[in-house]
């Protein structure tokens, strides 16, 4: 019995020691490297060439929205309601609906509240019978405001969505 | 007889522990449980009385930069002279020793000017007051540039804590330009502020890829979300996500090889994580809610999030596989913007209290919600490499600029002042 407990003992102690003996001691001396001068400025990116497409004559009135939110009111689905009659009479033009935010919160989580809002109008429109290769949607989050002001009024007017026609 | 074995047994596991335990070292991250060196910097001498005032003014600038550097490194408890009469602390350009202890301070950084070969050097010695002995000593050519005082500073602190500082990282950041934004790379402090983009679109998010050498980052020049990666040393740029709709918050892994990002292909907006050559997708989350916003854990083995599943934006972890979901955040009904410290405990957020957006931060199991900033809306917080402190956008001036501060909240300072700066991502050093 008592040569067991030595033995056991004995085996805690040596796993011990060893465990000990394995861990790493930090390196003190390290070199630092000096940065290179640059002997002139690196270049600035200049953006990739992309041709302008021809965008058609129509108007659409623009849809608000209520703070955090991607519903629909009444006057938005009113003046949605005229837009598909509008999009029957000209059965060769596109849309690009437009997301957007007003100035508060996080600038990424709202790019995808923008969308959530683009989607919003896009289903309605489907709903009523346009077809989806029709309607396109991008949201701009709250990067390009249309009222730049800090109140609630200007922030009314961000939060929105821009019913922008687009050529098939 | 065995008994007495058993008594016996913690008693030799105590002393082998003890015995070997000293080789460990441990970061810790409150520089208050790690003992600040008291460190003072005596007032610059020229060699032998001899610089025009140009050489003293420009080595001043110099020894400027590395004052802050030292100050805001945390490993310091700086020990200012109460005078700034000229030749404090020297007698006959010898350091004066007993009046340094006056002051509290243990070792003093002597800086001198000299001229050797039609070259200007700054000299810079620390002396030890105890053992009253020069423990360390570097020459800095006067190049003028910002670049070298902070690798002298780099050099102190390493010599002096032991510790990699981080006086010569880069903030990266976007600037407003009428009604564009544009990609501006500043060193820590703000100072040598150089333009990235000039695409005339709106160029936000950018993250830094480990090491240092590129940017991700979204751009709106094809009037649409693009991720773009920007080489920072030729200026080439070239699109990494063009997926239909959203493509977003990009955040590099911290081994490099997978780049997280938010894309609404699937329907709407889900994080995603992108094999760089390949181009591979592999999806994480899988809801109706917006999830974005991801951030890696230091090990690489979780991401922190924004989702409004629970029906308002909160944090949530997953691991990089897209399982283990759990959610972090319960206070307040609107937590976004998470980064998580290179540290590994703490996660910095951004938290709507009062109406008004502020930088929190919290341990990664949900406890010790702290608040940090008070005045103005507080966004989009971005830890610096050594998780130490804090960069983020403030309007509490009247108009959006970077912040930064220590990781609790102190020494809360602006680094831009301009038309407007946001969302800035704290990088290596270049």
């Amino acid at each position: 019995m008592s040569k067991h407990f030595i033995l056991i003992a004995m085996c805690l102690v040596l796993a011990l020691s060893l465990g000990c003996f394995n861990r790493q001691t930090v390196k003190q001396e390290e070199p630092i490297k000096q940065p290179e001068v640059a002997l002139q400025a690196p270049p600035v990116a200049t953006p990739p060439a992309e041709a302008q497409p021809v965008v058609p004559k129509i108007e659409f009135k623009t849809i608000y929205f209520a703070f955090d939110s991607y519903a629909l009111n009444e006057d938005g689905k009113a003046l949605l309601n005229q837009a598909g009659g509008l999009l029957r009479s000209y059965p060769d033009v596109s849309l690009r609906l437009e997301g957007h935010c007003d100035e508060r919160g996080t600038a990424e989580y709202n790019l995808a509240l923008g969308e959530k809002r683009a989607d919003a109008v896009r289903e309605y429109l489907e709903n009523l019978g346009v077809s989806r290769s029709r309607l396109s949607t991008v949201s701009f989050g709250k990067e390009k405001p249309a009222a730049t002001g800090n109140d609630e009024a200007s922030w009314a007017k961000n939060r929105r969505v821009e019913i922008v026609p687009v050529a098939k | 007889m065995a008994r007495r074995y058993l008594l016996l047994l913690p008693a030799i596991i105590m002393l082998c522990q003890s015995a070997f335990g000293q080789a460990d070292v441990y970061l810790k991250l409150s520089t208050s449980e790690r003992r600040q060196l008291e460190l003072g910097i005596a007032p610059l001498q020229a060699q032998d009385n001899k610089a025009s005032p140009e050489i003293a003014a420009a080595a001043q600038k110099m020894l400027d930069i590395i004052g802050d550097d030292l100050a805001f490194s945390l490993y310091f408890k700086m020990v200012y002279p109460p005078s700034l009469l000229e030749g404090y602390g020297l007698k006959k350009g010898q350091l004066d020793i007993g009046a340094w202890q006056m002051l509290g301070a243990r070792q003093v950084l002597v800086p001198e000017l000299k001229q050797e070969k039609k070259k200007c050097i700054l000299s810079l010695s620390v002396f030890d007051l105890g053992i009253q002995r020069q423990v360390f000593s570097k020459e800095v050519e006067m190049d003028g540039s910002r670049a070298t005082a902070h690798a002298a500073s780099d050099q102190i602190i390493k010599n002096l804590s032991g510790e990699n500082g981080v006086s010569s990282t880069k903030i990266a950041f976007s600037l407003k330009s009428g009604k564009n934004k544009e990609l501006m790379l500043a060193d820590y402090d703000g100072g040598g502020f150089r333009a990235l983009t000039n695409f005339n679109s709106i160029n936000i998010s950018p993250d830094w890829q480990p090491g240092g050498g590129s940017l991700a980052f979204v751009s709106f020049y094809r009037n649409r979300t693009d991720v773009m990666s920007l080489d920072l040393a030729n200026g080439k740029t070239a699109i990494i996500s063009q997926t239909e709709g959203l493509n977003t918050s990009p955040a590099w892994s911290p081994d490099g090889k997978s780049l997280a990002l938010t894309l609404s292909k699937d329907g709407n907006a889900e994080i995603y994580l992108m094999s760089p050559e390949s181009k591979e997708l592999r999806r994480l989350t899988n809801s109706w809610a917006i999830d974005c916003s991801p951030s890696w854990s230091p090990n690489g083995r979780e991401l922190v999030f924004n989702s409004d599943r629970p029906g308002s934006p909160q944090l949530y972890i997953l691991d990089n596989e897209g399982a283990n979901l759990r959610r972090l955040t319960y206070q307040g009904n609107y937590n976004t913007s998470p980064s998580w410290s290179p540290r590994g405990d703490k996660i910095a957020f951004v938290s709507r209290i009062d109406g008004k957006f502020q930088v929190c931060t919290i341990d990664i199991t949900g406890d010790n919600f702290v608040q940090l900033t008070y005045e103005g809306d507080n966004e989009d917080p971005s830890w610096s490499p050594d998780g130490l402190h804090l960069c983020f956008s403030s309007s509490r001036t009247g108009s959006h600029q970077i912040w930064r501060m220590h990781w609790d909240g102190s020494a809360q300072q602006a680094i831009t002042n301009n038309s407007g700066s946001y969302m800035p991502a704290w990088g290596p050093a270049q």
